[in-house]
């Protein structure tokens, strides 16, 4: 029976993550990984006010069909279900023609001057004479508003291609509709050689997919390399079985009970805790080399104190109060323990033998004084603080999708003549909020938000009634005399029946209206070259990933050194506790990992994942350095810590070969760190 | 010289194949509530129409590239994009004169009917047309009704 109990853990747990849809947590997200607070809030909040997703079309072909084929192209798309024509939402048009005098600058100058039945006569002349008909702005019909240019359907480029715009319909927000729609694009996208589409939709599609592309590689990849180290060198396929299945409990575990503690469970976080977690093989490999699952001794003492030393170096560090390393800790903390409570009760009932094979290490020694590798690694760590920058942009450990990047830039230059931003306003009423977008838009025309075609009472209060009664009076006192039909002009600069809307009536979310705990928020689609200058107002807030993340690093940094130095001063402890007489030589182990990957230094800035995995590296050497100096030490101790450095390298290694930044400096700072604890285990005098 | 023959061809082979249609246009404008008469000619070859009104001293001209206006003393030239109008109007002749099903697509949806042909406005067009209405009978045009949605209507009838 207890030959089956490991692979009916895996069972159970694995019906238990279905059960409670454990991985519908996982998020691909960038935005997973930022730090919990209100700035992050906010940015949800304005991810579901601002769901308008457009569609933009390129098609270029040199002959005069190059129009027609696009209409064509068009016709097309709209048949896909979710994709529709891009029309101005009906609300806002609405309020915009009730309250044109309220939301629109008169020109005074203009307004002063204009000789009315002059301009009417020239508006009679162009009615008659103009062969297709002329169209009379019956709300400014002497033009004294200035009018923008309404949007053209089609831009034509100097390229012989035109542009044109689709929307995506609001209710298009689930991963899989993104998916169909892609597809379904792409798929008439291949038709037309000169068609190039895009809409933001494309990156949540292909950066999952990348991600999911990389995230499969890297698995294959270590456990090809876990299965050579068991099937080439351990050769004990019955150990490869039981140690995967125990591995993947512990995944399931840490999954289940992270799923039910977090909302939303960044892949970055499980990737990178599912290569701690393959740490916990050393417990395995030291209980196993040491005979312990012969002689069913179910305690050793040094593997304790590194499952310690580790998992509480982790739970030091889940008090950052970052979101991401919260994740990573937690998760490695229950995955972890998991393993160390199966590879030290379970194992021993599944009767493995211990190998006796020659170690390679026995031939290779120099015997270098452990004062002299702490007094070397010191000094390259001190060299290297000099040279340390730091890369905060947490945009960078994103994937790179450049030619997502470069078709955004196409249609964005082409489209608008300066790059916009989006700033989030917050104000304490509706009253407030509609007055600030309006001040705003007043001292920065080019600001646009669906808010501005509510009128603020500031606006109707600047309003002249008198000028606008003189107009309404003159205009239909010529129209009368040059035989316009009586009721024409009866609504033009006519402003006594026009009231202000009762603000609690409108439909918020028509307007991009949120309300925030006690608060109304809205946001802003402002030019880049004023973005700074409208942060400064009070109650606007940055919609940057990359604002965000560092200053939210910046608020916490006090915090993260704090617990930084008090993980080191726990290690040294742990150190003190485990080995005292070798304290120099297990510091080695600390001190020489962190000096190599320092070296990163001197190639490029460290950005936040390296950070955190030379703090892994920290608990991985003392795990090591525990070992090593232990008064149990033998050549089975070199075995099995050759044998967990190799799995090290299966779990972390492998992220060398990632596209993604995120993991890449993962992968790179373990493996200056793997070769940092094999070149010491191979030079420090008396480690062995 | 060579350059005067070569002109000299391109004139000839530009409006000796063209056809000249000569038509009545009587338009209602809702705000003055009154209606307008006035006849015209259309001179259509496959790439350019020539539109005069009688008594007026003015014509214009469409081609592929251009819209000009021409006067004995002056040439005014546009671009389709600055006289979208008058381009949609020339389209408009050119697909119904050409029978060019295709160039009328470019801008309506074509309804062929029993007794009449009818087109619907697509996208931005479709907030000032409300529909037009056509009938050939062969090649002569008998009647185009274009209904705008500020209730104006012009009707046009071939004369010859």
């Amino acid at each position: 029976m207890t030959k089956y109990l490991n692979p009916l853990i895996f069972l159970s747990l694995f019906c238990l993550v279905f059960i409670f849809d454990a991985q519908k947590s996982i998020s691909v997200q960038i935005s997973s990984i930022l730090p919990s607070g209100e700035n992050k809030e906010l940015i949800r909040e304005f991810e579901k006010l601002n769901q308008h997703k457009q569609l933009y079309l390129y098609y270029e072909d040199n002959t005069p069909k190059a129009l027609l084929t696009l209409k064509e192209i068009e016709k097309r798309l709209l048949n896909i279900e979710g994709i529709n024509e891009l029309t101005q939402n009906p609300q806002q048009k609405a309020f915009q023609e009730r309250y044109f005098y309220f939301l629109n600058t008169i020109d005074h100058k203009k307004a002063d001057e204009i000789d009315v039945k002059k301009e009417l006569e020239k508006l009679y002349q162009k009615m008659v004479t103009s062969p297709f008909g002329f169209r009379i702005d019956q709300k400014d019909p002497l033009e004294l508003y200035q009018k923008s240019n309404p949007a053209k359907k089609y831009t034509k480029l100097d390229t012989l291609g035109y542009i044109t715009l689709l929307s995506l319909d609001k209710n298009i927000n689930s991963s899989k509709d993104y998916n169909r729609i892609y597809n379904e694009i792409k798929k008439i996208e291949k038709e037309y050689t000169g068609l190039q589409t895009f809409s933001v939709i494309y990156y949540y599609v292909e950066n999952a997919n990348k991600i999911k592309t990389d995230t499969n590689k890297i698995i294959y990849l270590a456990l090809g390399i876990l299965s050579l180290l068991y099937l080439l060198i351990l050769r004990d396929i019955k150990l490869l079985f039981h140690t995967f299945t125990s591995l993947a409990s512990s995944l399931l575990f840490a999954l289940l009970i992270s799923s039910l503690i977090f909302d939303e469970l960044s892949i970055f976080a499980l990737i990178f805790a599912i290569s701690i977690s393959t740490v916990a093989i050393d417990y395995m490999f030291h209980n196993y080399m040491h005979g312990y699952y012969d002689d069913m001794n179910f305690f050793n003492r040094d593997v304790f104190f590194g499952m310690l030393s580790t998992t509480g170096a982790f739970f030091i560090l889940s008090f950052s109060g970052f979101t991401l390393i919260t994740q990573i800790t937690i998760f490695a903390i229950l995955s972890l323990m998991f393993s160390y409570l199966q590879f030290t009760f379970l194992f021993p009932k599944l009767k493995l033998k211990t190998p006796n094979k020659k170690f390679i290490f026995q031939s290779i020694q120099l015997n270098i004084s452990p004062k002299l590798i702490t007094l070397f690694a010191l000094l390259f760590i001190f060299i290297s603080f000099f040279n340390l920058q730091l890369d905060t942009n947490i945009k960078t450990l994103d994937v790179n999708n450049e030619k997502l990047n470069s078709l955004h830039q196409f249609f964005e230059s082409k489209l608008l003549k300066d790059k916009k931003t989006a700033i989030l306003l917050k104000e304490p009423s509706l009253d407030s909020l509609i007055n600030s977008a309006h001040e705003i838009k007043k001292e920065y025309p080019t600001v646009f938000s669906p808010i501005l075609s509510i009128p603020s009472k500031a606006q109707q209060n600047t309003l002249e009634k008198s000028r606008f009664t003189t107009l309404h009076q003159k205009i239909n006192a010529y129209a009368k005399e040059l035989g316009f039909r009586k009721e024409f002009f009866e609504r033009s600069y006519f402003i006594e029946n026009i009231s202000l809307p009762d603000y609690t009536l409108i439909s918020q979310e028509e307007f991009a209206i949120s309300k925030y705990k006690q608060e109304y928020i809205t946001y802003l689609i402002v030019s880049k070259k004023d973005y700074e200058e409208i942060l400064k107002k009070q109650n606007t807030h940055s919609l940057s990933f990359k604002e965000l993340f560092e200053q939210e690093l910046t608020s916490s940094l006090k915090r993260l050194s704090i617990l930084g130095v008090i993980t080191f001063i726990f290690i040294l402890f742990m150190i003190y506790l485990s080995v005292k007489e070798e304290f120099l030589k297990a510091l080695n182990f600390i001190l020489l990992p962190i000096a190599f990957t320092l070296c990163l230094t001197f190639f490029y800035p460290l950005n936040i994942l390296h950070i955190f995995m030379m703090v892994v590296l920290i608990s991985i050497g003392i795990d090591y350095g525990i070992y090593i100096n232990s008064k149990s030490l033998d050549t089975q101790t070199y075995k099995a810590v050759l044998f967990s450095l190799l799995s090290t390298f299966a779990g972390f290694g492998v992220l060398i070969f990632s596209n993604i930044t995120a993991l890449f400096s993962i992968g790179i700072t373990a493996l200056m760190g793997i070769i940092s604890l094999i070149i010491l285990l191979m030079i420090q005098k008396g480690t062995r | 010289m060579r350059n005067i023959f070569f002109y000299f061809f391109i004139f000839l082979t530009t409006y000796s194949f063209a056809q000249e249609i000569h038509f009545k246009e009587i338009k209602y404008i809702f705000a003055l509530d009154s209606e307008f008469s006035k006849q015209g000619s259309l001179k259509i070859d496959d790439k350019k129409i020539q539109l005069k009104y009688q008594g007026d001293s003015k014509s214009v001209l469409f081609d592929p590239e251009s819209i000009s206006f021409i006067t004995k003393e002056n040439k005014e030239i546009f671009t389709h994009e600055e006289q979208q109008e008058y381009t949609i109007f020339f389209s408009l002749v050119q697909g119904v004169f050409n029978n060019d099903i295709k160039k009328l697509q470019e801008n309506f949806t074509l309804k062929i009917q029993k007794e009449e042909n009818l087109l619907i406005p697509n996208e931005y067009l479709s907030s000032i047309i409300e529909k037009i209405v056509y009938k050939k009978d062969k090649e002569k045009l008998v009647y185009l009704h274009i209904y705008f949605l500020n209730q104006d209507k012009i009707k046009i009838v071939q004369l010859d």
